[in-house]
């Protein structure tokens, strides 16, 4: 069976991209922690989590999505995702988190 | 009423309107209550006197106490841990896909049970069963697990949206149509339905 989830990091300047392909649930949630707590982000000012290839995602993957944004604010980090999936975006939507989540359009875009 | 004969006396609960006999009752004034024991205010139909039961912490699992029907013997079921919860939802996607679920309903539907299930592998014994069936209009999951749901209010408060955990239920009530849980020490059933109009 193929790898339920796929991680790809690449900077871009001072900006750091985490896109996400397949499905977040507890079995992976703990690939996407270890990535976020990675050497490689810590030196990025920004962090953007894109969520566009995301297909599935459930409670447990949000905490590993907030508990993210918590390590970012820590380290002084602008923190934002992508829109996605309809499901994903559903998920968001009926926890209330998605209107308190920074979102951007594409991950390139400015901050503001 | 008398005062200390509980057999008079019912205590309807403020969650799942469930009525319960309360193992004693006293007049507030009467001193202190025993430890270790669940204490409501009670107050009576013409305001004059307020009362106190006791009861047994047992007893505050009764919201979720009773049986459900059983599943019918045509029940498909699925056994899952974690590894097999991708499986999980690939399999109630194309259940439900031959049922004719809408695309949205059935995304709904999956992530309920996903969020059962991860219930079950975290609380339940890491692991659980799914059944599923359909009656009339209606799909219906099942996951049953080892553990016991003893939260009265499980899934009723909206967390905030800072908050770490505590979204599955949540999620769960508000994707199904309705949702019943039994639970016991023996173990617990999560039944979701589902309307297929």
């Amino acid at each position: 069976m193929e790898d339920p989830l796929t991680i790809n990091l690449r900077r871009e300047s001072d900006r750091a991209v985490v896109e996400m392909e397949g499905e977040l649930d507890m079995a992976n949630a703990p690939l996407l922690q270890s990535t976020i707590e990675g050497a490689e982000l810590a030196s990025a000012k920004t962090i953007v989590l894109d969520l566009q290839q995301l297909t599935f995602l459930d409670s447990t993957g949000l905490r590993v999505i907030l508990s993210a944004r918590e390590l970012c604010w820590r380290r002084g980090q602008e923190f934002a995702v992508t829109p996605g999936s309809q499901q994903v975006q559903r998920l968001l939507s009926v926890t209330g988190v998605g209107e308190h989540l920074r979102t951007i359009a594409e991950p390139g875009e400015m901050l503001v | 009423m008398a005062v200390g004969s509980p057999e008079n006396v019912n205590v309807v609960l403020p969650h799942a309107g469930t009525r319960i006999r309360p193992l004693r009752v006293c007049r507030e004034e009467e001193g202190p209550l025993e430890p270790g024991f669940r204490h409501e205010v009670i107050l009576r139909g013409d305001g004059a006197d307020g009362f106190v039961s006791q009861m047994a912490p047992e007893e505050t699992s009764l919201p979720f106490d009773g049986r459900l029907r059983s599943a019918p013997p045509e029940a498909q079921a699925v056994n899952f841990d974690e590894a097999g919860l991708a499986s999980l939802r690939r399999a109630v996607t194309v259940w439900a896909d031959e049922h004719d679920l809408r695309r949205a309903s059935i995304e709904e539907l999956v992530l309920a049970v996903d969020e059962i299930a991860t219930n079950s592998i975290r609380y339940g014994g890491g692991e659980g069963t799914l059944q599923m069936w359909r009656e009339r209009d209606v799909l219906l999951c099942e996951v049953s697990d080892r553990g016991h749901i003893t939260d009265p209010l499980l899934g009723r408060m909206q967390p905030s949206p800072d908050s770490l955990s505590g979204r599955g239920m949540w999620i769960v009530k508000h994707l199904c149509d309705l949702v019943q849980i039994r639970s016991s020490p023996a173990g617990s059933q999560v039944r979701m339905h589902k309307k297929l109009a």
